[in-house]
């Protein structure tokens, strides 16, 4: 097991009297890329900022390599850090004195930070942009100067909040080249704050998810993806049907159907599962219903079937049968792992 | 209307002629207000600075401060001076009063809340992630505000230069404290005032002329720096 790189016990922000960060525990390891996803507004960038030490917390600690982050270290640390927003930042001078900034912060010679931020853009393939302004580059080649500028100071650890949400996808593609190249190249450790939840799961090693300022569930991406905790987590992640259920003696009901649970589970719980992990089938099962729609999505259809509540069931448009129409009777199945019982919040 | 016209011919042909008095008088006028200006840019965009970038209780109510201080009267600001530097002030001692030395104090103190409030809202005027960004490459405060003032610095120039506009259009202050004494403490408005009052109109239109080509050249400045400001935003 890695050593933790960061770790918050407690850690909240309040802004005047809104707790836009609950108390947070989290831990990232070292050399790790750790997603944070959530909706806009969740706290994401915030959390990422605590850790950056650019906004104090109203209460709680961090410990960034194992020492307290406070403002007595801050600087210390900081010169281990590296952070990156999703607005790209460029002064007014040339791309190699944009990449040499944080350089001659750190009171490396002028030599020097010529030679690193030469070697950075040759690297990016950008050499010939060296003496232009950096206010002249696109939108994407902006971002990446800006990347370099952080990666030339060789940080442990990037903090990265939405870097590619302004991005075209190809733009995006190149920078989510930079991030996997310099985490497997240099074992740095990520933190990145995404929306888009493929390039999480395209680049993570680990996900948590933000829902309204609390760090819900952090785990791998499969975990977060096909075992969510919560209906909350389910509903983000794009779980289509989640039911209020009730757990008693080692069994879940909902909605006239009752299906195995642990024998541990009592109370009001949520039954979940994707519209994808859904068999529809002409052969009986015991759970049988009425197409009440059937809609095309792309390359996907989207049938809704009523057996006592609503489910949705996503199929193919290859693997569809045409014949199926609204007011047929199907039956319904799906594998033991694809149902997931979680808490109802 | 006669007189007026004939004002204006004999303005045109102290102009013309580079009459050494109306020369000499426009001249410590540009001395004085550009010593004062930089002086108080020296101070105010450091201070100005200094309290976009640090929070600290009551931040608001010194920026409102700052801010009402723009329409300081420059009277008030002479009188102050004045009891600051006559030989009974506390200041007495350094013989200051009816000297352009006293001119520029004055005039500093009344350009400096320009500078800082103009500083303040061009620094605030950048993106918040600039900020951040500087920080977040371990700069030491100095540096940080250094490379933010730089980025702002054609909106805080513009400031600057408003600052010598109102410095050299000022009359209330440097009358009180410079006296308005012939080849030593006269300038531009202190001396039209006193030719107007002794209706020496020829004299008074020069000087207003003169003062109204700086005027010209001030807001010519102010229109070019923030021109470049936007395109550089625009970049």
């Amino acid at each position: 097991m890695s050593e933790t790189v960061i770790e918050t016990a407690g850690l909240s922000k309040t802004y005047g009297t809104k707790e836009v960060l609950h108390p947070t525990s989290l831990s990232v390891r070292k050399g790790e890329i750790l997603a944070v996803i959530g909706p806009s507004g969740a706290g994401k960038s915030t959390l990422l900022r605590l850790l950056d030490g650019l906004e104090k917390p109203s209460s709680g600690e961090i410990r960034i390599f194992g020492e307290p982050f406070t403002r007595k270290t801050r600087r210390k640390i900081r010169a281990r850090l590296g952070i990156l927003f999703q607005k790209t930042v460029l002064f007014d001078r040339s791309v190699e004195d944009n990449i040499a900034l944080g350089l001659s912060y750190r009171r490396i010679p002028r030599a020097e930070r010529k030679l690193r931020a030469k070697e950075t853009l040759e690297k990016l393939g950008m050499a010939e942009y060296a003496g232009r302004s950096a206010r002249t580059l696109s939108g994407g080649e902006g971002q990446r100067v800006s990347f370099a500028r952080i990666l030339v100071t060789r940080p442990e650890i990037l903090f990265l909040d939405e870097p590619t949400a302004n991005l075209d996808p190809l733009a995006s593609k190149d920078v989510e080249s930079m991030i996997l190249a310099e985490n497997a190249e240099n074992g740095t450790t990520i933190v990145i704050n995404t929306h888009d939840q493929m390039q999480a799961q395209r680049l993570a090693d680990r996900v948590s998810v933000i829902l309204d300022g609390s760090v819900v569930q952090t785990g791998t991406p499969d975990e977060i993806w096909y075992h969510p905790v919560n209906a909350s987590v389910a509903r983000f992640v794009g779980f289509q049907n989640i039911f209020d259920a009730s757990a008693a003696d080692g069994t879940v009901s909902f909605g006239g159907l009752c299906v195995a649970a642990p024998a541990s589970l009592h109370g009001d719980v949520s039954v979940m599962i994707r519209a994808e992990d859904i068999v529809l089938t002409k052969t009986q099962t015991n759970i049988s219903g009425i197409i009440r729609s059937l809609s095309r999505r792309g390359a996907f259809v989207e049938i809704s079937v009523e057996t006592g509540v609503e489910f949705f069931i996503r199929i193919p448009f290859k693997e569809y049968d045409s014949s199926l129409s609204v007011g047929d009777t199907v039956f319904l199945t799906w594998n033991n792992d694809a149902l997931v019982i979680g808490g109802n919040q | 209307m006669g007189e007026i016209i004939d004002g204006f011919i004999g303005a045109l042909q102290l102009i013309v002629t580079l009459d050494p008095e109306v020369m000499d008088i426009a001249l410590r006028s540009i001395q004085v207000s550009t010593a004062a200006t930089l002086i108080a840019a020296l101070i105010a965009i450091p201070l100005g600075a200094l309290i976009y970038f640090y929070d600290f209780p009551g931040k608001r109510g010194v920026i409102n401060v700052v801010q009402t201080l723009y329409a300081l009267p420059t009277v008030i600001v002479g009188l102050v001076v004045y009891l600051m530097i006559s030989h009974s002030g506390p200041l007495g001692f350094l013989d200051l009063l009816y000297t352009t030395k006293a001119m520029t104090i004055a005039q500093v103190i009344l350009v400096s809340p320009l500078i800082i409030g103009f500083t303040i809202s061009a620094l605030t005027g950048l993106d918040r992630d600039m900020k951040n960004t500087v920080l977040g490459l371990n700069a030491p405060a100095h540096r940080a505000m250094l490379t933010l003032v730089r980025e702002a610095k054609f909106a805080i120039l513009s400031a600057v230069v408003l600052a010598f506009g109102r410095a050299i259009a000022e009359v209330g202050a440097v009358m009180m404290v410079g006296g308005n004494i012939r080849h030593f403490t006269r300038t531009l408005t202190t001396a039209i005032s006193l030719n107007t009052s002794m209706g020496e109109f020829s004299v008074s239109i020069a000087l207003g002329i003169i003062l109204l080509g700086i005027a010209l050249i001030v807001n010519l400045g102010v229109n070019i720096l923030q021109y470049r400001g936007t395109r550089v935003k625009d970049e």
